[in-house]
């Protein structure tokens, strides 16, 4: 059991050094990250402490996937595999627990450390039968992945853009449609299976051209309802909703260039600080830009050549 | 005419192919055979361009990989995409005009179903399926046979004897002899990273009977079954 525990420290140590951190430095920014962002949740919203328990229990429930725990059992002895569990699970909930603990929420703590043993015993089958259908059939797969993955954001995103034009609030309503593009922009966040930027039989840049028109084309179809909506109530904001929408085609790009010039490894950090800061401060992408697409070139070149 | 001269591979100070040298002509079936470890894998990735080694892989083709179909033993597949999503974007990456797979379904597989839900065996029909659509001229089938049930292998059989008759190189593995003796022209044995023979169809059983005295020795003997 011991020996389970050192190797997910280790299997954690080498997905660090992969994202091109030293582990040691790795576990301290998560540590800060953790708690800064804990503090602002706080401070934030009234409903933090329900909030961070639905963050917690989530993110402890992916240790209950069912091929996971199948895996577990049939390798461990049935009373291992529920000490394991069962520790793997509080160990995860503790950072929480004191969280709750250090803002005075110790009914809420308990209840958090009592539903993440209580879990310890529950599988979960993520692997839905049940196949949704999409409008992007047509050129698969980013868009189509990513629909299935986060409808519900989608739908949220829509609910707030209604709500926009409910309690005609402008500034929602842009909030929607950034929305929207950030989703999109998520669908590009993880490289795929090399075999499957191999099976291509065109150069690296028709490859690139072909996957951000479909980026545009399928982002613009769902954008399309909220940007007509929006111009529909806020006519007058016409021109901004407009430059919302070609920062959003901008930004989506720039993430389909970050992805390929790291391909077919993940994004190391000093990419994706540089990604951060393009989006964060836009004239810096007309040199994040040109540098993401020639490294992408490069890095696909090896693979379609 | 696929021509392999002097192909060597390394992973650090372990060396997995040595000077391999092999002539692929169109309309042949290539079997390939050899313990796990033997290198088999990575001559499919080179040959794929997969992997680069040193030596050197010519043919007619600018690009090689352009008019190849690779089934690899274990196919990849990405999670919440349908049978007939793969199919269509293996179709798209090969600029292939096709959107409706039912007709082309000769595995009757549950094409709305996500991929990722498919059995094993499956998955391989799937995938061979996706390369079979994409009118390749040259086909690395790495264990095709592998987790299929029999009347699929009959179908994959008879797959691999109509793309002969349409003068396509095919490149199988296998560690079912029965199904190499069905399909192949001619089997090269490799061993460390290296072939160690080339055996034509009429001597394949003698290729079985040697590998079988070579691979059990004394091995069962040594086991000491009481």
């Amino acid at each position: 059991m011991q020996y389970y525990f050192v190797l997910q420290y280790r299997i954690l140590n080498r997905r660090l050094n992969e994202l091109g951190v030293r582990p040691f430095l790795g576990h301290i920014l998560g540590l800060l990250v953790f708690v800064g962002l804990s503090y602002y949740l706080f401070y934030k919203t009234s409903y933090a402490a329900y909030l961070y328990i639905t963050i917690a229990l989530s993110t402890i429930s992916k240790l209950s996937d069912r091929e996971r725990n199948e895996f577990l059992l049939a390798t461990f002895s049935s009373s291992v595999y529920r000490r394991i569990r069962c520790l793997e699970n509080s160990i995860l909930a503790w950072p929480f627990v004191l969280f709750l603990l250090y803002e005075g929420q110790w009914r809420l703590a308990l209840l958090l450390i009592l539903c993440a043993v209580a879990l310890s015993r529950v599988k979960f089958d993520d692997r839905l039968n049940v196949t949704l259908p999409t409008p992007f059939y047509r050129f698969p797969f980013e868009f189509t992945q990513g629909l299935r993955k986060y409808w519900f954001l989608y739908l949220l995103a829509y609910f707030v853009g209604f709500k926009a034009v409910e309690v005609a609030n402008f500034n929602l309503g842009v909030g929607s449609l950034v929305s929207v593009f950030l989703l999109g922009m998520l669908h590009y966040s993880t490289p795929e299976h090399e075999y499957f930027v191999w099976i291509y039989s065109c150069s690296a840049r028709k490859f690139l051209f072909k996957k951000m028109a479909t980026a545009m084309f399928y982002s613009s179809m769902l954008a399309l309802p909220l940007l007509l909506g929006l111009s529909a109530y806020f006519p007058d904001k016409l021109l901004i909703l407009l430059g919302v929408q070609c920062f959003g085609y901008l930004f989506l790009l720039t993430m389909i260039l970050a992805k390929y010039s790291a391909f077919p490894g993940e994004m190391s950090l000093p990419q994706a600080i540089l990604l951060g800061l393009g989006l964060l401060f836009p004239p810096l992408l007309a040199v994040v830009i040109p540098l993401f697409y020639t490294r992408s070139i490069k890095r696909l070149n090896a693979i379609l050549q | 005419m696929i021509e392999i001269e002097n192909l060597s591979k390394s992973y650090g100070q372990k060396q997995v192919l040595k000077n391999v040298n092999l002539s692929l002509s169109s309309g042949k079936v290539y079997g390939i055979v050899g313990e796990n470890g033997a290198g088999k894998t990575t001559l499919f990735k080179c040959l794929a361009g997969l992997e680069t080694g040193t030596g050197s892989i010519s043919s007619g083709y600018p690009i090689l990989k352009n008019q190849l179909g690779f089934l690899p033993t274990n196919p990849y597949f990405m999670p919440k995409i349908t049978g007939s999503e793969y199919l269509q974007l293996l179709c798209n990456a090969r600029n292939v005009k096709m959107t409706n797979f039912q007709a082309k379904n000769i595995f009757e597989l549950p094409l709305d179903q996500y991929a990722e839900t498919y059995s094993t065996g499956m998955k391989k029909k799937l995938a061979l399926t996706g390369i079979l659509l994409q009118n390749n001229d040259f086909f690395i089938l790495d264990e095709p046979f592998n987790g299929v049930d029999i009347q699929s292998n009959i179908i994959i059989t008879a797959i691999v004897q109509e793309l002969v008759a349409l003068h396509k190189t095919i490149v199988i593995s296998s560690h079912i002899f029965s199904t190499l003796n069905d399909t192949c022209d001619e089997i090269h044995l490799l061993r460390d990273g290296a072939f160690v023979k080339r055996v034509e169809k009429a001597d394949f059983q003698e290729l079985d009977a040697e590998m079988k005295r070579f691979v059990l020795g004394d091995r069962i003997e040594r086991l000491g079954l009481r």
